[in-house]
């Protein structure tokens, strides 16, 4: 019987061992998420505290603490189209666009979104998307595509622009009904009834122009390819070119809190600062960022820039912009 | 079992009196084979290849291999040029010297020539979008003449060539070459030498680093020539082995003839396997050239038992020539029985499914059994020739009518109640070991080569280039496989696909970038719609897909013609076991989410998928190879012993030590992998040696009719002595290889010196202790009735004389 020591021994050697070579799971990596800083954000928009930004893949991204954290909004369906453009119609509601005609609204500020029209045939991009008020949106695109919304997004209605096919890059416009629409080649139309009529402005610059910014209702600042800014007193009438000093592009911009002037930021994470005359007032860049797409101005102390490399928060000591 | 045990015996005698016989004739035959295969010998060849790391029947590299005709660029190289004066490297001394580098690199016989990729190189571009559309140039212009301006255009070039990060160092302080080499050089037609271009890389360096500049380079050829520089090193430390063995055997035997007789015949196996391996044809590769010290270690432990039993005898007062017939009696058995378990464990080594690892086990398991002849025939045969010099005669002979203290007092051990000591203390080792078995992991620890050191001049360039530049040099490649879909690349299914899984993957933690078709292709779509970021991204209609048609052509390395296979490379941020593991996993369960019909993600090539796989193949040899080992040695012990307690009083030591060793492993930070894998079989295949040696002299003892502790007393009396012996003289044997500049090796050196050390003490403290309590009740071996002393003429006299028990 005391035999059975020496077995029981055995016996949990045995089982010991089989457990200390049976198989082994590696110490876990931690699960994956999607990384904010490893996707192309196309656009930003700023609704109240809440910034949404928008980009590849579909993804729409947003921040209720001023870009440390953001979370991954819900759309239905799920595309794998690339969002282009996004913007706040009034509190809680609005509306993207991008790739494949793709329209899609959000009536809770962003968190969630409903597709409204899509594409798939013709599959061409809409670039950007404008908003004169809680009901009137705008989306246009390439080709000259341009279509209007009267009802906050829902439902929309394509429009023939004088564009002889150039894309439209970027939109600005004001509650006076003064709007201009830039573009490929130079292109640039106003309309002073608030979209009704649209008029092409005589060629001043035979690059593409990816974006205008209303700094009043005469006062005009219009930006494109290699480090062109164009200033415009007279509602477009005449342009100036306002030397920078570098060539990057420059892709979209932000106006200040206060109508204090605008951001415009490109490529090589350039950020430029305009005053409300639409004078330059410093130029810096954002080391290792790439090309920059987007900016958030949400208060004299914080900035966020997306990008190719997705989203990121910028205090002003990073982005050193003088005082008034 | 009796008459079995005696029928052995007088077989094995009538062995020894033939080998005695015919002892002249038979050493005649020995040394001519000696003498032949020792000439043999000099043509062994280190035989280094690409394709025997790799365990080929995995699903991965039957993939790998498939694909690797379409796709080149796993065997490249980097030659980083850095600048550590002023400023950035931007200066007319930089940039001269990168183009001399270039030039060098591309007149380097075997490199693909076309693959060379440097700033000075035609294939290098820089795109701009102007007002007058997409327009692309070389990066240094070719009036390039060192002026400021000049400079300046160099610098605006880069910065849009998009190369900062890729060719350029992310700091702009240094900028590299990067070539491919051929398989075959197209001038000689023979196969590219990767030792030869390691050697040119090497005067690359040579020629060009100063105060002010720095060469780093990396890529597999450059690796191996490294290793194979430290495989001369080996050389070296097989000269230290030996002089330790030596001296330790000197100290041991006192007796300078029996020094050189050991030492000469552990040598002979290395001999004749050396010069039947070029027969067979078979080379040494960077793992195997180990075997020849194992077997020179194994060799020395089996001639210091034959030696010993010898020696234990003409102490006695016999003849050479009876001693040497006695010994050859007593030692035949046990020691093939040994030297035929270390060949289990060598050929179980062979479970594990890499081609290096097969020859690792063939060639030890030849040694092994080789060693049989040497080992067993040879030098009973030189012994009976010798005569016992003076000095070794007092030695180790205990005072007449005293017992060795240290023995007797071990032997108390084989009690009851000490053993319930020896039990307790292997349970609580038993349990930490367990626990910190568990932390054991498969694969890679560490930043670098894995078969070189962390602090290795190829190492210290790896971490130099990796912390420069965004591309890392650990990658996985999945491969695409496209069915139905013509001209896929202008398929928006297949492209959204491979964009979709491209994102996905890029969100993996482990993964630094992936770089795919797709993402070229988006490059080139936004670049014709005036470099517009929104425009980045890949159209749902053929119309569209057309944009980037530039980004398509197979030149580039990323899809072949028409696109039905592409490659998309995955960088991983290290190639740890866990990262490998998990970004495997994570690319299965992202292409299971995401099917498309028609569209075939396949796993794995780069490095990383190479490792993946041969992680997989150890992780399923693991246990197969375990379960194999111990199943085989229990049923050799138990054909020898008949006794189920036996098989548990040698087996449940070394079950133990080879939970330790991966304990070890783990405390130590080495991973499980090919190279650590065979340790546990090696170790036990060894250590399996000094329970049967002790426990075929206890069931001896007990058979004359002594009691369990006296046996084992006289077990360790005979057989201890020599058993600790040559545990300590190979453990530090292997021990030296700890300084071994490659990695692998010194690995395996520390965990071989451990196994062999430990597992003596698993046999001469744990087996007693379990043959104690497997004795109560029911005698472990039955005492003979009858006194049969014919077996043991000479030893049971002596017995009388020393022991007078």
């Amino acid at each position: 019987m005391r035999q059975l020591i020496a077995y029981a021994m055995s016996a949990v050697v045995a089982a010991t061992a089989a457990y200390a070579f049976s198989h082994r799971t590696p110490p876990p990596l931690p699960a994956t998420q999607l990384r904010t800083d490893r996707l192309l954000i196309n656009d930003m928009a700023v609704d109240g505290r809440r910034v949404v930004a928008v980009g590849e893949q579909g993804i729409v991204l947003t921040s209720d603490d001023l870009g440390e954290t953001w979370q991954q909004a819900s759309i239905e369906p799920r595309r794998s189209s690339s969002l282009t453009g996004v913007v706040v119609l009034s509190a809680d509601h609005l509306v993207a666009v991008g790739h494949d005609g793709w329209i899609l609204r959000s009536e809770n500020g962003g968190k969630s979104w409903q597709e409204v029209r899509i594409d798939s045939e013709l599959a061409e991009p809409l670039l950007g998307v404008w908003a004169g008020d809680a009901n009137h949106v705008v989306a246009y695109g390439s080709y000259g595509k341009f279509f209007v919304s009267a009802d906050g997004g829902k439902t929309w209605q394509a429009r023939e622009l004088p564009v002889d096919g150039y894309h439209l890059n970027g939109m600005d416009g004001g509650a006076d009904g003064r709007q201009m629409l830039v573009g490929e080649q130079g292109t640039v139309l106003r309309s002073a009834d608030g979209g009704q009529t649209w008029e092409a402005l005589p060629a001043f610059y035979n690059g593409s122009l990816f974006g205008v910014a209303r700094l009043s209702t005469e006062r005009w600042l219009a930006y494109g390819m290699r480090g062109h800014v164009f200033v415009s007193h007279d509602f477009g009438q005449n342009w100036t070119q306002i030397p920078l000093g570098h060539s990057s592009p420059l892709y979209g911009h932000a106006r200040l809190p206060g109508q204090t002037g605008v951001l415009v930021v490109g490529a090589g994470g350039v950020v430029t600062r305009f005053d409300g005359q639409g004078h330059l007032v410093d130029s810096l860049r954002l080391k290792s960022l790439g090309t920059l797409t987007s900016v958030s101005a949400l208060d004299e102390r914080v900035l966020v820039v997306g990008g190719e490399q997705g989203v990121f928060k910028s205090f002003r000591g990073g982005v050193t912009v003088a005082k008034d | 079992m009796k008459g079995q045990t005696s029928r052995v015996d007088r077989w094995v005698e009538a062995c020894a009196d033939l080998l005695m016989a015919h002892r002249r004739g038979l050493m005649a035959v020995f040394l001519a084979i000696t003498l032949g295969l020792g000439y043999s010998a000099l043509q062994t060849r280190l035989d280094p290849g690409f394709n025997k790391l790799i365990p080929l029947r995995h699903e991965y590299m039957v993939n790998f291999l498939e694909y690797s005709k379409s796709f080149t660029g796993a065997n490249r190289f980097l030659v980083s040029v850095r600048w550590k004066g002023e400023g950035d490297i931007y200066n007319p001394v930089f940039l001269q010297t990168l183009r001399k580098v270039t030039d060098d690199v591309f007149f380097t016989s075997g490199v693909s020539r076309s693959s060379v990729t440097s700033l000075f190189t035609p294939n290098v571009q820089y795109v701009e979008v102007t007002e007058e559309g997409f327009f692309g140039d070389v990066v240094v212009p070719p009036r390039f003449g060192g002026t400021l301006e000049d400079l300046e255009q160099v610098r605006n070039n880069t910065a849009r060539s998009g190369q900062i990060g890729r060719l350029v160092a992310n700091d702009l302080k240094s900028a590299m070459v990067r070539a491919d080499l051929q398989d075959v050089d197209p001038k000689t037609g023979e196969k590219v030498s990767y030792t030869e271009v390691a050697k040119r890389l090497e005067e690359i360096r040579a020629k060009y680093n100063s105060d002010q500049i720095e060469i780093n380079v990396v890529g597999f050829a450059k690796l191996v020539g490294d290793v194979v520089d430290g495989l001369g090193a080996v050389m070296g430390f097989f000269v230290v082995a030996f002089l330790i063995t030596a001296g330790l055997l000197w100290g041991y035997s006192r007796s300078l003839k029996m020094t050189v007789v050991a030492l000469v015949v552990a040598l002979l196996p290395v001999v004749w396997l050396l010069g039947l391996l070029p027969l067979l044809g078979l080379g040494i590769d960077p793992m195997s050239i180990l075997v020849p010290f194992l077997i020179f270690s194994i060799g020395v432990s089996h001639a210091v038992q034959m030696t010993n039993a010898w020696k234990q005898d003409v102490v006695a007062g016999a003849s050479s020539e009876a001693a040497a017939h006695a010994a050859f009696c007593k030692i035949f058995i046990p020691g093939s029985l040994a030297l035929l378990m270390n060949a289990v464990g060598f050929a179980v080594i062979m479970l594990i499914d890499i081609p290096i690892v097969h020859e690792l086990g063939v060639t030890a398991c030849l040694g092994v059994i080789l060693m049989i002849v040497t080992n067993k025939m040879m030098l009973p045969i030189i012994i009976s020739h010798l005569s016992l010099e003076r000095a070794a005669q007092p030695s180790n002979k205990p005072l007449e009518g005293r017992k060795h203290p240290l023995w007797w007092g071990l032997s108390s051990l084989a009690r009851p109640g000490p053993a319930l000591l020896v039990f307790f203390t292997s349970l609580v080792l038993l349990v930490v070991g367990t626990l910190k078995a568990r932390d054991l992991q498969t694969g890679d620890i560490g930043a670098g080569a894995p078969e070189l050191r962390s602090d290795s001049r190829y190492n210290r360039d790896n971490a130099r280039i990796v912390g420069s530049y965004a591309i890392g040099l650990d990658v996985l490649t999945v491969f695409v496989d496209v069915k139905d879909h013509p001209e896929a690349c202008l398929d928006p299914a297949v492209m959204r696909a491979v964009d979709r899984f491209d994102f996905a993957v890029r969100h993996v933690a482990g993964v630094q970038s992936v770089s795919s078709v797709t993402a070229a292709g988006k490059v080139v779509i936004s670049g014709n719609n005036e470099g517009n970021p929104r425009w980045s991204a890949i159209p749902n209609s053929e119309r569209g897909l057309q944009q980037g048609s530039r980004a398509y052509s197979s030149e580039l390395g990323m899809v072949t013609d028409g696109c039905q296979q592409m490659q998309i490379l995955v960088f991983l941020t290290d190639h740890e076991g866990a990262t490998v593991a998990h970004v495997v996993n994570e690319v299965k369960r992202i292409v299971a989410a995401d099917v498309t019909p028609g569209v075939n993600f396949r796993l794995a090539g780069g490095n990383a998928g190479i490792m993946a796989a041969s992680n997989e193949a150890v992780d399923r040899a693991e246990v197969m190879m375990l379960a194999a080992l111990f199943g085989s040695v229990a049923l050799f012990c138990w054909l020898t012993f008949r006794s189920l307690r036996a098989v548990l009083c040698i087996l449940v030591p070394l079950a133990i030590v080879a939970i330790l060793c991966n304990a070890l492993m783990a405390l130590l930070g080495i991973g499980l992998k090919v190279a650590t894998l065979p340790v546990v079989a090696l170790g036990v295949g060894v250590g399996v040696d000094y329970g049967i040696y002790l426990y075929e002299r206890i069931q001896h003892e007990m058979e004359e009719g002594r009691d369990l502790r006296h046996a084992f007393y006289e077990a360790m009396r005979q057989r201890g002595t020599a058993a600790v012996f040559t545990a300590l003289t190979m453990s530090i044997g292997v021990c030296t290889w700890a300084f071994a500049p490659l990695k692998f090796q010194a690995d395996m050196g520390v965990l071989l010196a451990f196994m062999f050390l430990v597992n003596v003490f698993g046999a001469i403290f744990l087996l007693p202790a379990l043959a104690a309590w497997f004795n109560e009740g029911r005698p472990l071996v039955r005492a003979r009735q009858s006194d049969k002393a014919e077996a043991s003429t000479v030893a049971a006299a002596r017995r009388e004389t020393t022991v007078g028990a």
